[in-house]
């Protein structure tokens, strides 16, 4: 009886740890180290592609096509695998014995930790390669303001981008017709722009709970680019001392203070705010590029989207935050020729034209217009740009994840005031450090 | 006598010729399942181990840093985070799941129909946890289902998923979608109790708490502490359901919204910029897993019973 009552103990345990091991091997790995250097081929005749958009998505479409044409023109065949936004987390793995795709597409952030570990090829020839059919090269029809962004840590570019993102502050210019020509020079202009929207009818803003980017816009206005880069860097925690933190932060809490925000917000997400504000709800809207063509199905009849950018403030900073999604090439490709031979072609005129008519967002390309509803953000985009969020998300991923974001989320959202978001900053800062030392 | 005995001894170890033919197909048998499951989960499992005192980022070779990574978690104030809500979810979901699901199982057994509301109680366990997570949403959310319900009353709206409350949102969802699960389990162990104690413990005029305390729950503890192990292993793998809840757009949930399985897939391939720190990962999967394991040891030990032999 004992006997069997041990065995049974036993069972139940040894249970216990395989099943708790199952998730524990989602650790593990039983791939061996292989040749990296795998052989190139200089006269590949077809080549694989992962790709980081689903098969029914518009830029999936433009892709598609693009590749039939190159197919058609060069004979090289084009293996799409629609791989989704976790193709760089699948393609790691693969890495070890020579990656499994010649060419992959992310934004910068995504492809960032690839970048850190030296495993994306230099594309310096790809960038003087002629693109077919036209004059200029590749190097030639990206802005040079973007260029900064798009080099590895060793100066050479990893990444051939085809669409760029960034943030705005949203609104219907069917209400607010002559905005994009004046937008508020002021934080007061803001403000005052804000109270003109509550005489409308509307509340001005709307935000979901989990918003970062009214903190870290308003932080990046008030500090610049760089001092809002040694919040994360400074490892004393004194760069939180800048009253300028401070007085970023009371901007924030006096806008949940005032009410100028929808209520209920802290309970919301960005996908439940976005519907609210396109069916005119509340009359601003922070967000991203995509928000016209997210938005567009909830939109009041007649919503025409447009967008305008954050005031100057402290720092007189008024540069454009700037993402980037691109091909890249992993540095163990075995057909890179064929593959960069494609991102030449893809960036043709009249095949990455389609980005902006059929996917509706913004190409590198200046002589591609833009579609209608982001002409502003296109226009913000030939001024001076910075790497989107300073870069924090990649440069500092974990401090971000960590402290960074749960701060702004609590700040925002009234848990914290500004001078908590402030001690609670620098003490979070000084003891992920420690830790992380 | 001796001999004898020896004899028969010999015999049983021998067994009949159908025994031993049976005998020697075990191993063709069990084997090709053994080598899977040592490739698929005790080398990986063995390697975690390692990889727990090396800086490893899943891609190129891992470099021994010692007890580096453990030094870490005990800084780390997500891992605190992720470590306690764990417990939360298995200690306070748990006791609360285990009551409500002997209410039930009580309520049920007396009641016509019972198969039909089991049924229905038992439904969100078997819906994926994504579905799930956006019915909880659609249900609490500021312009959701509960505050219109409450509208109609002139009450509210009430915050529901205000952020210092949203784990807890989760920890009902829960315990909501587990009981019918542990319902099931308990109801299968009471009901192979013999009716005829109940009816001798009504004839000496026993009261409905005296018949669960003292017939119920005695002979159904097998079960239950079973159904407590069980538990005890599915907390560590609740994860979909707080990411499709809590994460927005490949966002991860907020720190204090981690568990440990959430950890785990934060510190490596989670968030639109992931970290690949795969070392620290196994570290944090590693004390969980002994965390786990000690649990389930006292949990045997305190629930060990001899077995209802019936």
């Amino acid at each position: 009886m004992r006997t069997s009552k041990n065995v049974y103990r036993a069972g139940v345990i040894a249970a216990a740890v395989a099943v708790s091991a199952a998730s524990l091997s989602a650790c593990g790995s039983s791939s061996k180290p292989g040749s990296s250097a795998a052989a190139k081929d200089s006269n590949s005749t077809s080549f694989t592609y992962w790709s980081m958009w689903q098969q029914n998505e518009p830029q999936a479409q433009v892709i598609k096509k693009a590749a039939a044409d190159f197919t058609a023109s060069t004979g090289i065949k084009v293996n799409i695998q629609w791989q989704g936004r976790d193709v760089i987390t699948k393609l790691t793995p693969t890495l070890r014995t020579g990656s499994s795709a010649d060419l992959v597409d992310q934004s910068v952030n995504a492809l960032g930790a690839l970048v850190a570990k030296n495993e994306t090829a230099d594309l310096s020839s790809l960038y003087s390669t002629t693109i077919p059919g036209e004059s200029q090269t590749v190097g030639q029809v990206i802005p040079d303001s973007y260029k900064p962004f798009l080099n590895d840590q060793n100066g050479k570019p990893f990444i051939a981008p085809y669409e760029v993102s960034s943030e705005g502050l949203w609104f219907d210019a069917s209400k607010f017709p002559d905005l994009a020509a004046n937008p508020p020079k002021t934080w007061a202009d803001l403000l005052a722009l804000f109270d003109k929207a509550r005489g409308m009818g509307m509340t001005p803003l709307a935000v979901p709970g989990d918003d970062k980017y009214w903190v870290l816009l308003v932080l990046q206005r008030e500090l610049g680019t760089d001092g809002l880069k040694k919040l994360a860097s400074d490892k004393t925690g004194a760069a939180w001392d800048d009253p300028k933190v401070l007085k970023a932060a009371q901007l924030v809490q006096a806008l949940r203070d005032k009410g100028d925000i929808l209520k209920g917000y802290e309970s919301s997400k960005s996908i439940d705010e976005e519907g609210d504000w396109a069916k005119g709800q509340a009359a601003f809207y922070l967000s991203g590029t995509w928000v016209p063509s997210e938005a567009a199905p909830n939109a009041t009849a007649g919503f025409k989207f447009d967008s305008i950018q954050l005031p100057a403030l402290d720092s007189g900073n008024t540069d454009t935050g700037i993402n980037f999604f691109g091909f890249a090439v992993p540095k163990s490709a075995k057909h890179a020729d064929a593959a960069e031979k494609f991102v030449a072609f893809f960036m043709k005129k009249e095949e990455l034209s389609g980005i902006s008519t059929q996917a509706l967002n913004l190409t590198p390309r200046t002589d591609i217009t833009p579609p209608a509803q982001l002409a502003s953000m296109s226009k913000a985009l030939t001024g001076t740009v910075y790497a989107d969020q300073a870069h924090l998300s990649v440069d500092y991923a974990d401090w971000t994840n960590k402290m960074l974001n749960p701060e702004m989320i609590r700040l925002i959202t009234g848990q914290d005031d500004a001078a908590k978001f402030v001690s609670n900053g620098k003490q979070g800062t000084i003891d992920y450090w420690k830790s992380a030392s | 006598m001796t001999s004898a005995t020896l004899g028969v001894r010999r015999g049983r170890a021998k067994g009949s010729p159908l025994a031993r033919r049976r005998r020697r197909v075990f191993g063709p048998f069990l084997a090709p399942a053994l080598i899977l499951y040592t490739i698929l989960f005790m080398l990986p499992t063995a390697y975690s181990f390692y990889a727990s005192f090396t800086s490893w980022d899943g891609f190129s070779n891992p470099r021994w840093k010692g007890t580096l990574n453990y030094d870490h978690l005990t800084h780390d104030p997500a891992f605190k985070d992720a470590f306690f809500n764990t417990l939360k979810l298995l200690f306070g979901c748990g006791i609360f799941l285990f009551v409500l699901s002997f209410a039930f199982m009580l309520l049920l057994r007396e009641m016509k129909g019972r198969r039909f509301i089991q049924g229905f109680i038992f439904l969100p366990h078997i819906v994926s946890g994504v579905a799930l997570a956006a019915f909880w949403d659609f249900l609490l959310n500021h312009d959701g289902m509960l505050n219109k319900g409450l509208h109609s009353f002139g009450l509210g709206p009430v915050d529901w998923l205000k952020p210092q409350w949203q784990f807890n949102a989760i920890l009902i969802a829960i315990v909501w979608i587990n009981t019918g699960y542990y319902v099931t389990i308990l109801m299968a162990g009471v009901d192979r109790i013999p009716p005829y104690y109940y009816e001798e413990a009504k004839l000496a005029g026993t009261n409905s708490w005296q018949r669960f305390r003292h017939i119920t729950l005695p002979m159904s503890w097998d079960v239950v502490g079973t159904a407590a192990v069980l538990w005890t292993i599915g907390t560590v793998k609740i994860f979909e359901f707080i990411l499709a809840f809590s994460g927005s757009q490949g966002n991860l949930p907020t720190t204090n919204q981690w568990t440990s399985a959430m950890y785990v897939y934060g510190e490596t391939i989670g968030g639109t910029s992931p970290i690949y720190d795969f070392g620290r990962a196994c570290a944090g999967a590693v004390v969980t897993l002994v965390a786990v394991v000690v649990v389930v040891v006292v949990l045997r030990r305190v629930t060990s019973r001899d077995r209802l032999e019936l």
